[in-house]
């Protein structure tokens, strides 16, 4: 590498302010951060910053667009359940403008161009492993047409993959970008790849002779797609690039199975405090308890679940989905107003509240 | 009407209705819905996926003051079209050229319901017609049997089972008829009329005919109100 990344004890430690927090699908919260003191914050896209909260917890994680200098970062947190980062976020309001200490650049995962003239550069990602690709992406697309680019992003089901639209349109944008999403496990109605991010990559491209590929997300990923191109391909060994660190950051949550809570306050009736099962929907938790039911079945199309978050919770949910938010603006419902049927209670969401109708 | 209802305790109680409940509302509700029905199947050409239809056929049901629904609104294309109500579609469907298609659409129009299906043909396929035809065939034959003999709603779907037979399809039970009312009905009665041992009366009761081909992957579907010959 042409520049090699600093020890941590080199490294300055730069303070960052942050500056807005938006949930980019039910688990990933993208941070907008902006640095308040030193010179700025350089970094090549690919690399990755360490984190500090106040409390002294501290996590890794990759930008997530390219570095212009300009003193600003996003970063794509993926919320584990109990995890203390994701506890101290969810906590939003207390946590804007809070002072984070950020810490880097580290890691050698960096874009590098084939070393054979037309060779394909492969780049694979799961989950938020995601976020350094995107900022390889906005650095490198528009000056790396010698080689065709092919970006393949799997996740479960169609949420994971939130930042699908942007790059669909980045390869109508350029003819030598191709994107494929690819999702294991859809529930509902699917037309694209199904599977593994590597097994579709190693269908598409039998021949991956004088190619590079990039590998960010789940280390079984990683993984398996070095033994699978390297023996089915034809990759040189030393032509996959991926980065340790970023693997741990993207890795999938444990799945608890401790009740979550749901506080729940009516009008002319004292409040409720529900317990509910991780995965559940608020509306499911709602009409077992007998508060409230839902007539379309959870198929956001009737709004009669129609209940009040509590504006501390707003940002903590995901956004509303195409068919959710066009049934509230129909309602003409408020920015605290959300479907029941539609929110799936998991644990960055312990102790929502909500205010029946 | 010639009438030999059975009478029912629960009859009163399963035929209650909301405050909101108007009879004129329910029939404007029902040419609303069909006025729908008709414009969703007319911009649906083959080589569309069907996932395009449903975003299509929603929209076109918002620009008609329809913005809720006390059911999805549903869509299906080709070996979708054997799916039963609530059932996922397969993904990636596109309509072909002499394929079959059909909408079932619930729509909430200010406070009163609507409730309507039916199926068309692209194409000139005979056997496709023909199960388009009959699922509206079944329909008529089933709905004429309530109006000739105030049929409790089981008779009328032990009816429903046999004509679709008679003409070579198998009916899907799970779609046997339901309540429907000034909004939001589920909290009367969430019951099938299959399963009603009274004679329905009119303007509450849809009937759902739903047949499938007993091998091949499609089928058709068609569902109105229980009401006289001269509604239709
Ligand atoms: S239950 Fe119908 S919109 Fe939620």
């Amino acid at each position: 590498m042409p520049c090699p990344a600093p020890t941590p004890d080199q490294a300055p430690i730069l303070p960052f302010r942050l500056e807005a927090l938006t949930p980019l699908n039910h688990e990933v919260l993208r941070l907008e951060l902006s640095q308040v003191a030193g010179s700025p914050l350089t970094y090549r896209e690919g690399q990755f910053v360490t984190v500090r909260l106040p409390d002294g917890t501290t996590r890794s994680y990759s930008p997530a667009d390219a570095c212009r200098g300009d003193r600003r970062l996003e970063l794509h947190i993926r919320t584990l359940p109990g995890g203390r980062f994701s506890t101290w976020l969810r906590s939003a309001a207390d946590c804007s403008g809070a002072i984070l200490e950020i810490g880097g650049p580290y890691g050698e995962c960096v874009w590098a161009p084939p070393a054979t003239d037309g060779a394909p550069l492969l780049l694979l990602a799961t989950g938020t492993g995601i976020a350094p690709i995107r900022a390889m992406l906005a650095r490198h697309l528009p000056h790396a047409d010698l080689h065709p680019v092919h970006l393949y992003w799997g996740g479960l089901d169609q949420p994971d993959l939130y930042l699908r639209d942007e790059f669909a349109a980045l390869a109508l944008r350029h003819g030598h970008f191709r994107f494929i999403p690819v999702l294991a496990a859809p529930a509902g109605p699917w037309a694209g790849r199904r599977g593994y991010v590597q097994a579709a990559a190693a269908d598409d491209l039998p021949s991956l002779e004088g190619a590079r590929v990039i590998a960010c997300g789940s280390p079984a990923m990683v993984e398996a797609a070095r033994t699978l191109l390297v023996a089915a391909c034809g990759l040189a060994p030393d032509a996959f690039h991926a980065d340790a660190f970023v693997a741990q950051a993207a890795s999938p949550a444990p799945s608890g199975d401790a009740s979550l809570c749901l506080e729940v306050a009516r009008p002319q009736a004292p409040a409720r405090r529900l317990a509910a099962p991780p995965g559940s929907t608020v509306l499911n938790t709602l009409t077992t308890a007998g508060l409230l039911q839902g007539v379309c079945g959870g198929q956001a199309a009737c709004g009669t679940c129609r209940i009040g978050i509590d504006p501390g919770w707003r940002a903590a949910l995901p956004p509303a989905g195409r068919k959710e938010a066009r049934l509230l603006a129909a309602l003409e419902s408020g920015p605290d107003q959300r479907l029941a049927c539609q929110i799936c209670l998991e644990a960055p969401l312990d102790g929502l509240r909500i205010e029946l109708p | 009407m010639t009438t030999q209802a059975i009478s029912s305790p629960d009859q009163a109680r399963l035929e209650g209705v909301g405050t909101a409940f108007d009879p004129e509302r329910l029939l404007h509700v029902r040419s609303l819905t069909r006025q729908a029905i008709e414009r969703i199947a007319a911009a649906i050409q083959p080589g569309m996926f069907e996932e395009d239809a449903v975003e299509m056929a929603r929209d076109l049901l918002a620009e008609a003051g329809m913005l809720r629904g006390w059911h999805d609104v549903y869509v299906r294309f080709g070996s979708n079209t054997t799916k039963t109500f609530g059932a996922p579609s397969d993904p990636g469907v596109v309509l072909g050229q002499d394929d079959l298609f059909f909408i079932d659409i619930g729509p909430v129009w200010q406070d009163w319901e609507g409730d309507g299906g039916d199926s068309f043909v692209t194409g000139s396929d005979p056997d496709k017609a023909r199960c388009a035809a009959d699922a509206r065939a079944i329909f008529h034959e089933v709905r004429r049997k309530w109006l000739a003999e105030g049929a409790t709603g089981r008779a009328l779907y032990d009816y429903a089972v046999s004509c679709a037979a008679a003409r070579g399809w198998v009916l899907n039970m799970d779609l046997s008829g339901h309540r429907i009312a000034d909004f939001p009905h589920a909290a009367i009665h969430e019951g099938p009329l299959a399963e009603a041992d009274f004679s329905p009366s009119r303007l509450l009761w849809v009937l759902e005919i739903h047949i499938r081909h007993p091998s091949a992957a499609y089928g058709a579907f068609f569902e109105d109100l229980l009401l006289e010959d001269d509604h239709f």
